[in-house]
């Protein structure tokens, strides 16, 4: 709770800054050649001096691609993405990847610094956190990878790991989302240019949180990263990303693809405070969040859980999922998606239940202020094997002003009669009464606004990693600015 | 100088543009208690909320000073940082927000508008306890979200912590006896009485006359029609407990 | 999905060549633009988001005759249709029977008219509803049933009106004919008046029908639907609502029959202070599927609506249920509820749900639900504790759960009828379990 009163002092502080994440960092950038085609994918390839065999996946990835239609089926509206016109590949200038951090490009570690992110390991968040900083196409640096290694824990860019781990790499990627999967992650499969991978071996639970922290800052470029973490029998890892890019008027695509997997009794939570930039009030520029989220709980007892905290981005399209394949395995999805000025949300979730006495729970909370459209989709299927499979969802819908709209969009398919689905949504606006109330104990209306939605978002909130969790509640003030009054 | 005056206030209904307050007039010097007593409808409750700076109300005469400043001219939320506060009839319940948060919120924007240094989360729960025990509360209400599940009781006894820990200079109490029992009613009334000190005034509005009975009145008006009907000392209190309001509306109550 | 091919698709082909004689000429155009737009949509599929869990793909191979030129008359199956007192209106192979009308023994306030000749009024409630676009607009099978209109009638009644007895309109398919019935109802204002359809039949034939519903301001309008066709049939049905200022309308639907069914129902309450209510029951058994669709639009502030269905899948069964309130900017204060609950009841059946919400407007109530599992264990421990088999606690929890749902219906003789009918279903149940 002390978080909260945090929360609104920042808030304070701030004022009427809007995304204090916009500034442009100056550096030089290597760019691929604009547009795609396959030279730009042997390019990419090159640049990370991949092995054939991750050449010929992404290749064959390209060509499926090229027989794929973008998906219309989402509740967003956009101007049609030119994919001729972005650079699919775009790193800071050096000579090669810095050894350790002392030999980062300064001007990226002052970018960090500015980001709140500590790239250097005394500070704040020292012993705690381990972060992998990835900067347009690369990751620039990765932290306490020595003292993770002491414990068997592997945590650097994938493509680090393409080369280094390959027999891991080659096992796992792609096992969760195959290449054929959908529209924008195929695109990924050909063009990915880094993100992180984390393995946990056996019996292990990862002694801090690791975390990636994804920047945009070329212009004209997309972002495709790839996420890939393996949490072996017994292990457990909790992993938080981050992501941020400057204010331009143009929409930049982001399509990810994150995968995970959790072997027998293995537990990973993954959280994602998600802001990148949301364009301005009229819609112009913003980031086009389109990712491809992804957890296999393959053994028995292991369990996922998802949490996010969405308050960027112009356009998401996003569904982070559970395949429930092991006996009694387990998959959460806990969501806040907060849409402002002309921002859409289409995000939910897809709990599959192969397995027997699989459980999920679904705690959704969309805010919807401006003119902004946010809509919950998710999927519940219950095979036919999935004897005693449980699921309980709950969406909330909180509307601020009369020119918002709130959508809830659930499917829920059962193939076993001992299965049990439950489904509840509601939808309602912060009342004047709580306004009021608010106001006579002498809050502004700003600030009454952010904790009552801090309050409505709860459930979620509580589930974030206590690191997190105080920034998150702390966007939900600034997203929500200028919504009423 | 007086701590409120109210001169000849006019109100509406800003939807319906009916007038509620018909010209009130009404002065509470520093430390007076006063109590508004009248019949359902009589303009009781607008009173408080046209205090308090409630949306929906449109004040179309009349001025209201407090503490010197234009109250009118002031944003609910300036007004509660000056001082003024309102003890609801009905708290409204704000789900997932502990009544802690929101409490120390609320009293660290005080202190911020008033220039003071805000206080941390140590210095404030040690603050409240102290609150809590010399109203002889327990503080196990402000682990819950501000009034979710709370009984009629709690959330009257939940009014007066935050009146305490607020300390406001005027506290307006809405129709705080009603929906309590004769228990809850003492305690609520205890809570008041120790508040009652020197530079704190107590404007009450009741519709009964047995919160009077806890809470002692220098002066006793009665409300009908939106305007002042009569003004006197406590003994117009029992006056009205034995004839009614019928005087004033021309029919029994 | 567009299909160049509809044209000469055999459905529209066997619908198209049914229609009406002695039409006026605007009602050609209106069958036209139904074909142009069935070939503009072709036959749903699962790609197509409103029907995705019915495909009609497989519609598309089977064979159906035209219905014969005139009318027919054929025995009423009694024990099949809903077993209520009423003004009834037999159709056949989607014809009226007009030598089952009695025109003159009809209560003062209610006027019934054959379609054929409903459609010779200028600037009439029928032309009005036939010539309205939105309806099938994005509808393929209603237009496919605009294509070839085979007959129906226009039931109006009168302003302030009271009509006691309910309309029975009884549906009766034969052989593998595809007939397209369509029916208009027009309720006057702060009239009253309860709508009873019972669709069976014998044989492979397709229903494929459209009804138009309007009631006017202050009109209170009971609409009920037994849906008991042959096992073999196919069944779809299309049924417009619009309701206004101040209006009760209150629907519900027990669906039982057809190898395949849809029972689709648009409403729009353009009014305020509307109190409204979609509900129903589906009871699916072997190779049966049975999708229930909804859609309410609230465009007005301060309307109520209720939303309840139930169903049970039995055998290898599959159920549909597919619900979406749309709430306008200009609704305030709207009262939205939505409920669907399901039971399977074999590890063959299969339920696929999908409520929906889309709300522009801030200041409503809105909620939706939906659950899928098997009977309460303890309400069965409690029954088997009192000494009751399994067997015989499991369908009696059955039966209460199916016969709750018969609440929402307001007029009660309708809810008997329908609760025999959910009786007769159990009965066939125990007795195929006993068989086993």
């Amino acid at each position: 709770m002390a978080a909260t009163v945090e929360t609104i002092e920042q808030v304070e502080q701030l004022g009427t800054e809007k995304y204090k994440y916009g500034f442009v960092t100056d550096i030089e950038s290597e760019m691929a050649p604009k547009g795609l085609s396959e030279e730009v994918i042997r390019f990419i390839s090159a640049k990370k001096e991949e092995p054939e065999w991750m050449l010929e996946w992404r290749l064959k990835a390209y060509e499926h691609f090229k027989t794929m239609e973008e998906p219309d089926w989402a509740k967003v509206e956009y101007a049609p993405i030119d994919l001729s016109d972005i650079y699919y590949y775009a790193a800071p200038k050096m000579k090669e990847r810095p050894k350790s951090l002392d030999e980062v490009d300064p001007e990226l570690l002052k970018t960090y610094e500015k980001l709140g992110i500590p790239l250097k390991e005394q500070e704040v968040l020292a012993g705690v956190v381990a972060v992998d900083a990835v900067f347009d196409s690369v990751s620039v640096a990765t932290t306490y990878r020595k003292k993770l290694a002491e414990y068997g824990v592997i945590f650097c860019s994938i493509s680090e790991a393409i080369q280094e781990h390959p027999e891991l790499v080659k096992k796992y990627l792609g096992s969760v989302v195959p290449y054929s999967d959908n529209y924008f992650a195929t695109l990924n499969c050909a063009v990915f240019t880094d993100g992180s991978f984390v393995y946990i071996p056996k019996g292990v639970r990862c002694p801090m949180e690791l975390s990636t922290y994804f920047r945009i800052n070329a212009e004209n470029t997309g972002q495709f990263e790839r996420t890939l973490i393996v949490a072996e029998e017994g292990s457990y890892v909790s992993y938080l990303e981050g992501c941020t890019a400057p204010q331009r008027d143009e929409n930049q695509l982001h399509a990810a693809v994150v995968e995970l997997v959790a072997m027998k009794d293995a537990e990973i939570k993954y959280s994602t405070v998600q802001n990148w930039y949301p364009g301005d009030e009229t819609g112009a520029g913003g980031i086009y969040n389109f990712v491809t989220k992804r957890g296999a709980c393959r053994g028995d007892n292991s369990k996922i859980s998802w949490t996010q905290v969405e308050t960027g981005s112009a356009v998401t399209w996003k569904y982070p999922s559970c395949i429930l394949q092991g006996d009694n395995s387990v998959g959460e999805f806990y969501s806040v998606a907060i849409t402002n000025n002309a921002q859409q949300a289409d995000t939910g979730t897809k709990m599959i239940h192969i397995g027997k006495n699989t459980k999920s729970t679904i705690i959704s909370k969309g805010i919807s202020a401006g003119k902004a459209d946010n809509t919950y989709r998710g999927l519940v299927k219950i095979l036919p094997g999935a004897e005693n499979a449980r699921n309980y969802t709950q969406c909330d819908s909180l509307l601020i002003g009369d020119q918002c709209g709130a959508h809830t969009v659930p499917y829920i398919e059962s193939r076993n009669p001992t299965a049990r689905v439950e489904h509840e949504a509601t939808t309602s606006k912060i009342s004047e009464d709580q306004l009021f109330y608010c106001a006579q104990r002498g809050l502004s209306e700003e600030d009454a606004v952010s904790i009552i939605v801090n309050g409505f978002c709860k459930e979620v909130m509580k589930e974030l990693p206590m690191e997190f969790a105080v920034e998150a509640q702390k966007l939900i003030g600034i997203s929500l600015e200028g919504s009423v009054g | 100088m007086a701590l409120l005056e109210i001169k000849n206030l006019h109100a509406s209904l800003e939807e319906e543009g009916k007038e509620i307050l018909k010209g009130i007039d009404l002065t509470i010097q520093p430390g007076e208690v006063h109590a508004i007593m009248g019949p359902n409808g009589s303009g009781k409750s607008t009173l408080s909320y046209v205090l308090a700076g409630r949306d929906g109300y449109e004040v179309t005469e009349g001025s209201v000073t407090f503490d010197g400043k234009d109250l009118l001219d002031l944003e609910a939320d300036e007004r509660a940082n000056e001082g003024l506060f309102l003890a609801f009839q009905y708290p409204v319940e704000i789900p997932g927000v502990p009544s802690m948060t929101f409490l120390r919120e609320a009293l660290n924007s005080k202190r911020k508008y008033n220039g003071q240094e805000e206080l941390d989360a140590m210095q404030f729960l040690k603050l409240v306890r102290e609150k809590a025990k010399s109203l002889e509360m327990g503080d196990d209400m402000l682990k819950r979200a501000v009034n979710v599940g709370f009984s009629g009781g709690e959330k009257k006894r939940n009014e007066i912590l935050q009146m305490a820990v607020l300390e406001p200079k005027l506290c307006v109490l809405d129709e705080t006896d009603s929906g309590l029992d004769i228990d809850a009613l003492k305690i609520v009334a205890d809570g008041v009485n120790a508040l009652r000190d020197q530079g704190r005034s107590m404007l009450v509005i009741t519709h009964y006359q047995r919160l009077l009975n806890y809470i002692q009145p220098d002066h006793v008006h009665v409300m009908a029609y939106g305007k002042i009907q009569k003004s006197g000392g406590k003994e117009l209190a029992l006056e009205l407990e034995e004839k009614g309001y019928a005087d004033f509306t021309g029919k029994a109550a | 999905m567009p299909n160049d091919m509809a044209h000469d698709n055999p459905l529209l082909k066997a619908f198209g060549a049914a229609a009406l004689d002695g039409a006026p000429e605007w009602f050609g155009k209106v069958t036209e633009a139904g074909a142009a737009r069935f070939a503009e949509l072709g036959l749903p599929t699962n790609r197509t988001e409103a029907w995705k869990y019915t495909s009609l793909r497989s519609l598309g191979g089977v064979e159906f005759s035209p219905p014969a030129k005139g009318a027919e008359t054929v025995d009423i199956p009694r024990d099949r249709i809903a077993g209520i007192e009423g003004i009834e209106i037999v159709l056949v192979n989607g014809r009226l029977d007009e030598s089952r009308l009695d025109l003159d023994r009809l209560p003062a306030g209610l006027l019934v008219t054959p379609l054929a000749d409903a459609l010779q009024y200028k600037d009439g409630v029928t032309m009005h509803a036939l010539q309205d676009e939105s309806a099938i607009d994005g509808l393929p099978l209603a237009a496919l049933s605009t294509a070839g209109i085979t007959g129906g009638v226009l039931i109006e009644i009168a302003k302030d009106a009271d009509i006691a007895k309910p309309i029975h309109i009884i549906s009766i398919g034969t052989g593998n004919t595809a007939f397209a019935p369509r029916n208009v109802i027009w309720v006057g204002p702060n009239a009253k008046a309860t709508v009873v359809e019972s669709h069976v039949g014998e044989g492979g034939y397709f229903s494929n029908s459209v009804t138009h519903v309007t009631v006017e301001n202050e009109a209170v309008f009971h609409h009920y639907k037994l849906q008991n066709e042959s096992r073999e049939a196919y069944h779809v049905a299309m049924t417009h609502v619009l309701c206004g200022e101040k209006t009760v309308y209150d629907n519900f639907a027990l669906s039982c029959g057809a190898k395949l069914a849809r029972n689709e129902i648009r409403s729009k309450l353009d009014g305020s202070e509307i109190l409204y209510a979609v509900n129903g029951v589906y009871m699916a058994a072997a190779n049966q599927h049975l999708d229930n669709t909804t859609f309410i639009e609230h465009a007005k502030p301060n309307s109520e609506s209720r939303e309840i269905y139930k169903g049970v899948l039995d055998e290898n069964g599959r159920g549909v249920f597919q619900g979406k309130i749309l709430v306008q900017r200009p609704a305030q204060k709207t009262d939205g509820y939505q409920m669907n609950r399901a039971l399977l009841l074999s590890r063959k059946a299969e339920i696929d749900s999908k409520p929906e919400l889309e709300i522009y407007a801030d200041d409503v109530k809105c909620s939706h639900g939906a659950t899928v599992g098997e009977l309460d264990a303890e309400q069965l421990f409690y029954l088997k504790a009192r000494g009751i088999s399994e067997h015989d606690a499991r369908n009696m929890l059955i039966e209460a759960y199916l016969r709750d749902a018969l609440d929402e219906i307001r007029v009660d003789k309708v809810a008997r009828a329908f609760g025999e009918k959910i009786s007769d279903w159990l009965a066939e149940r125990i007795a195929r379990e006993d068989a086993a």
